[in-house]
């Protein structure tokens, strides 16, 4: 045997050693308060150990995790639940289409308590294996020493794309894949001489499209299928606060625009449908064939006082890859009424459904606690309100997996002020699962961690680019 | 043995022994000098930073270089919570940093030279722990590199010729200490350098030095993108102190807000008042501490600067003391909002984004909002901290003490109950604001009249004492509103009956009626009157 098998063994075997071993086990039927809630939930069989915490003061803790007669555990002092990387891959091919049982027993005080078992389900589906988001303090107003991390979704590792130190502590946000390809992708450096940076596969540049008819530069952009065409929208964008304490930030447009940028041309592609000056359009996104353009639209003007009666409407636009043009009508898929105000739409890559979020009014649903994800089949035009998925808190900032299987989104569910990626499952027939947080080495970091994850992202491969090449293309201009 | 050769041990013995005499008199001076004179930048220093017992927590330390400089650093700077520990240990360190130095130091030069060159160093350590922006972690940088640097200088003395790798240790120290590195590189250097040129036929003591300046310079080159750092910031890796005199008044400062963050009002008062250099932020609490004892109106016009803090806006270029003086502001007002955002801003632009005064400023925020979720996160974080888990357990819902929940409940009686869209920090309407929802908020009625003195603005003031005191049927009467009520009643030739309405018969009126006769006339300094004409 290697010794790198052996080390573990060992280790592990030590660190068994030194907890006490369960006897006179009483059986609770209660579930276990385990933090993360992994109970009941669905996960795909490419994910990296479901570490957690039991929220009871205990002494020890004996986990088990079983699936087709293979078993692993975790036996440690304190309340946390870790396990060995390659014995939960072993777990996660053993369980995969069906599911793992976990049986939770620890040590209260005195006594060994042995919870009620609970399921996971197991996934055949496989999830894209590279998370990015960027790291931000909720409070947006503000912000010091922010990064863009690429996470691997297998096991653990992460690293940073984008560094404060590299390009001199400015505002950057927004990485995003292009549909299908994990290393096309583009994130915004903001603040004088930045703008959208793209990254076509390593290759880094900086792309200025910005016209002087433009509210401001790009704010929401999304790729086409082809990568050949990014569309955007321009916001001119209001920073407000709520006085009541629990509401806190609100953020909305006071004008904004939507463009089509041809990167293969370097031409701004426009419609007069989508820069109306009476009306605010937004959020655009491509469908999954690129025939179309989704964005949401409201009436202007705002007036602050009166930002509580701004509802944005689904709408689509057709759009013709090969001439590069933009249809001469449009439709409203959902309607924005007084207590639906629609924003983030993405189109599932089989191009079926559309997932968006709602909430009461306005732009900006991840300071909105009664933000909800919400579903339409765009064949049927049945809307699901994804009970299962929501939360008291705000669900928003989603995006698809490349399988169209999966899904991500920011929600503040834990805590109502720090936004942490979910997933969910979709099955076939667009049935969609209870989601899940994603799993950390130790499970006790979303406890200490104060920052959002914002905007998190899927890609089915890693970005091949470093924070120093975003830093050279920001300082050089190009 | 030879009678001089005694006479010279004795008086090697002797000056040793003064010396070590000398030196810890020095450490014990220093202790002292900042354990009283210097104790809030101590304590400051604790209050900027937290320090989790957490195995994740302390990985963290890895992403970047100078981990066990920063890792030690912040682990020490913990027990500045309580500042005589801190002004040991700070002794300490800086003692240690001085020993070394001189070990070194003494194997290349003689006693004289040696002794000169430590004090030197030593002053200049002291100097930089003058800086309120330093930190422990550059200390026990300074202190790694000089370890690693001696360690070398130790194991290659009396070393003839030979393959020398030492140099090779400037990678660890980089990995360990970040500019650390700097210091054994220069130790190595100059201790290579020494016996080159007495040995002038070893041509390999060159190489080391050589190698050692090279590995200083090559190793951050080579990891700077590892660690996502432009070059100049990871060769100096966490960052250098810049030496400074004491600086006094910053510590007067500190002392003050300090004292008002423990809720010792009455000594953040006097503090203020005897402050050598009377300043914004000296006014700021002089006044917020009056306010929280019913006295704004009675203390308005007794301390020489005029700072409320209504009139102030925060940003991300606004210095921190004043960030943390509207945190205070808002929380004391009752502004949650408000208050949540500056102590969010403040955490933004503290040491890795957190400081632990403002995690405990944002339980007690959402414990006050009633935002139970979101004060758990705080509390969770604040119970594996040394110095707070015990507060934590205090504060936690449903197990917090009797007295904690009743603060909690007397705070809630006083903020925002109504939500409205504010565009920016715009007191006054927040002000309004609060008292909309609970009139008897007294402290945010005193500053919103006080503000109006102040701006001298008479008709808002008129206005608003008729708002929130007249129409509400309880009238504040206290001088300075009535002398400012007297202003305006007679500027706007009110009828008796509104004098009678406004203004309680007594000496204060009769003083008025002398002052009208001789406006201007500083035997009234004191009164709104003669601010309101000559200030």
């Amino acid at each position: 045997m290697k010794i790198k098998y052996i080390l573990p063994a060992v280790l592990a075997g030590l660190l068994a050693a030194c907890a006490p071993s369960p006897e006179n086990v009483g059986e609770s039927e209660a579930l276990p308060p385990i933090y993360p809630d992994y109970v009941g939930v669905t996960v795909p069989q490419n994910i990296a150990p479901l570490n957690f915490l039991l929220r009871d003061s205990c002494e020890a803790l004996y986990v088990t995790a079983a699936a087709g007669g293979y078993e692993i555990k975790s036996h440690k002092k304190g309340c946390e639940a870790v396990f060995d990387l390659l014995e939960w891959k072993k777990l996660m091919e053993k369980g995969a289409g069906k599911g793992i049982t976990v049986t939770v027993t620890a040590l209260i005080g005195d006594d060994w308590i042995k919870y009620k078992p609970f399921e996971v389900g197991v996934s055949d589906d496989k999830i894209d294996s590279y998370l990015t988001y960027r790291l931000i303090e909720p409070d947006y107003e503000v912000f010091s020493r922010l990064q863009i991390v690429e996470r691997n979704i297998e096991d653990f590792s992460e690293r940073v794309i984008c560094d404060y130190n590299t390009v001199g502590n400015r505002c950057m946000n927004c990485h995003t894949h292009a549909p299908g390809d994990g290393d096309l992708s583009f994130l915004y450096v903001r603040g004088e001489g930045g703008g959208m940076v793209l990254n076509d596969h390593g290759k880094i540049r900086l792309l200025d499209f910005k016209t002087p008819d433009m509210v401001s530069g790009s704010v929401y952009a999304q790729f086409d299928p082809t990568g050949r065409y990014i569309v955007f929208s321009t916001n001119a964008i209001i920073p407000a606060f709520h006085s009541r304490p629990e509401k806190r930030l609100e953020v909305f447009d006071t004008k904004s625009d939507v463009y089509v940028y041809d990167l293969k041309q370097d031409k701004v592609l426009r419609s007069p449908l989508l820069a109306d000056s009476t009306r605010l359009e937004t959020f655009p996104t491509f469908s999954s064939n690129g025939d179309a353009i989704y964005y949401c639209v409201a009436n202007g003007p705002v007036r602050p006082s009166a930002i509580d009666s701004v509802h944005y409407s689904l709408c689509r636009i057709g759009f013709d890859p090969k001439l590069g043009k933009l249809g001469a009508k449009t439709d409203t898929i959902v309607s924005g009424i007084p207590g639906r105000s629609v924003s983030h739409p993405r189109v599932s890559p089989d191009g079926k459904r559309l997932l968006y979020t709602v909430s009461d009014f306005g732009t900006f649903p991840i300071w909105h606690r009664e933000a909800d994800l919400q579903m339409i089949d765009l064949g049927s035009g049945k809307i699901d309100t994804l009970q299962v998925v929501n939360s008291e808190m705000s669900d928003t900032y989603h995006s698809w997996s490349s399988t169209g299987r999966w899904f991500v989104f920011a929600s503040k569910r834990d805590d109502g002020l720090y936004g942490k990626p979910y997933f969910a499952h979709v099955s076939a027939d667009g049935k969609v699962s209870k989601p899940f947080l994603l799993p950390q080495k130790s499970p006790s970091f979303y406890d200490d961690n104060l920052k959002s994850f914002n905007v998190p992202d899927l890609g089915p491969a890693a970005v091949s680019f470093m924070p120093r090449d975003v830093a050279s293309a920001i300082s050089e201009g190009k | 043995m030879d009678v001089s050769v005694k006479n010279n041990q004795k008086m090697l013995k002797r000056r040793n022994i003064i010396i070590i005499v000398i030196s810890l008199a020095c450490c014990v001076a220093l202790a002292m000098f900042y354990a009283t004179a210097y104790r809030s930048h101590i304590l400051w220093q604790e209050q900027n930073q937290i320090f989790l017992n957490t195995s994740h927590w302390i990985a963290t330390y890895f992403s970047k270089p100078a981990w066990l400089g920063c890792l030690s650093g912040d682990w020490l700077t913990q027990y500045f919570h309580n500042p005589a520990a801190g002004a040991v240990i700070l002794t300490l360190v800086i003692a240690y940093c001085t020993v070394c130095f001189a070990i070194g130091v003494r194997r290349m030069f003689p006693v004289t030279a040696t002794s000169v060159l430590s004090c030197l160093f030593a002053i200049l350590l002291i100097a930089c722990s003058m800086t309120a922006s330093t930190t422990m972690s550059f200390f026990m940088c300074v202190a790694g590199g000089l370890t690693l640097g001696l360690a070398r200088v130790q194991i290659r003395y009396g070393k003839k010729h030979g393959l020398d790798i030492s140099p090779l240790l400037v990678i660890p120290a980089y990995w360990s200490f970040g500019f650390g590195a700097l210091i054994s590189a220069a130790f190595m250097i100059a201790f290579s350098s020494k016996r080159a040129l007495q040995d002038r036929g070893d041509r390999s003591l060159w190489l080391s030095a050589l190698c050692a300046a090279v590995f200083a310079a090559a190793t951050p080159a080579a990891l700077c993108g590892f660690y996502a750092l432009p070059y100049a910031k990871g060769l100096l890796y966490p960052g250098i102190s810049e030496p400074s005199f004491p600086d006094f008044e910053h510590e007067e400062r500190l002392a003050i807000a300090d004292a008002f963050f423990s809720g010792n009002h009455e000594r953040a008062k006097q503090l203020a008042l005897n402050a050598a250099s009377p300043n914004d932020i000296s006014a700021f609490y002089y006044y917020l501490s009056s306010a929280l004892q019913d006295s704004l109106p009675d203390n308005l016009l007794k301390y020489e600067v005029k700072s409320l803090g209504t009139l102030t806006t925060i940003g991300d270029k606004t210095p921190l003391p004043v960030i943390n003086m509207m945190n205070d502001l808002y929380y004391e007002l009752g502004d949650m909002t408000y208050a949540e955002r500056a102590a969010m801003m403040r955490n933004v632009f503290s040491p890795r984004n957190r400081n632990v005064r403002m995690i405990r400023r944002l339980a007690e925020i959402n414990l006050v909002s009633g935002d139970t979720l979101a004060a758990l996160k705080y509390l969770r974080i604040l119970g594996r901290t040394h110095a707070y888990a015990e507060w934590s357990r205090e504060h936690m819902p449903g197990k917090a003490y009797a007295e904690v929940e009743s603060e909690i409940a007397r705070r809630r009686a006083l903020s925002n109950s109504k939500d409205n869209i504010r565009l920016g920090d715009n007191c006054r309407n927040i002000l309004l604001e609060l008292l909309e929802s609970n009139p008897k908020n007294i402290v945010a009625l005193d500053y919103l009249l006080c503000t109006d003195l102040l701006l001298k603005d008479m008709d808002t003031f008129k206005m608003d004492y008729d708002t929130y005191c007249m129409s509400k049927g309880s009238p504040r009467y206290k001088d300075l509103y009535q002398e400012a009520l007297m202003i305006y009643l007679a500027g706007t030739e009110a009828s008796q009956e509104e004098w009678d309405r406004y203004v309680v018969p007594g000496p204060l009126f009769e003083s008025f009626r002398r002052y009208s006769s001789r406006r201007g006339d500083p035997a009234f300094r004191g009164t709104y009157w003669y601010y309101f004409d000559k200030q």
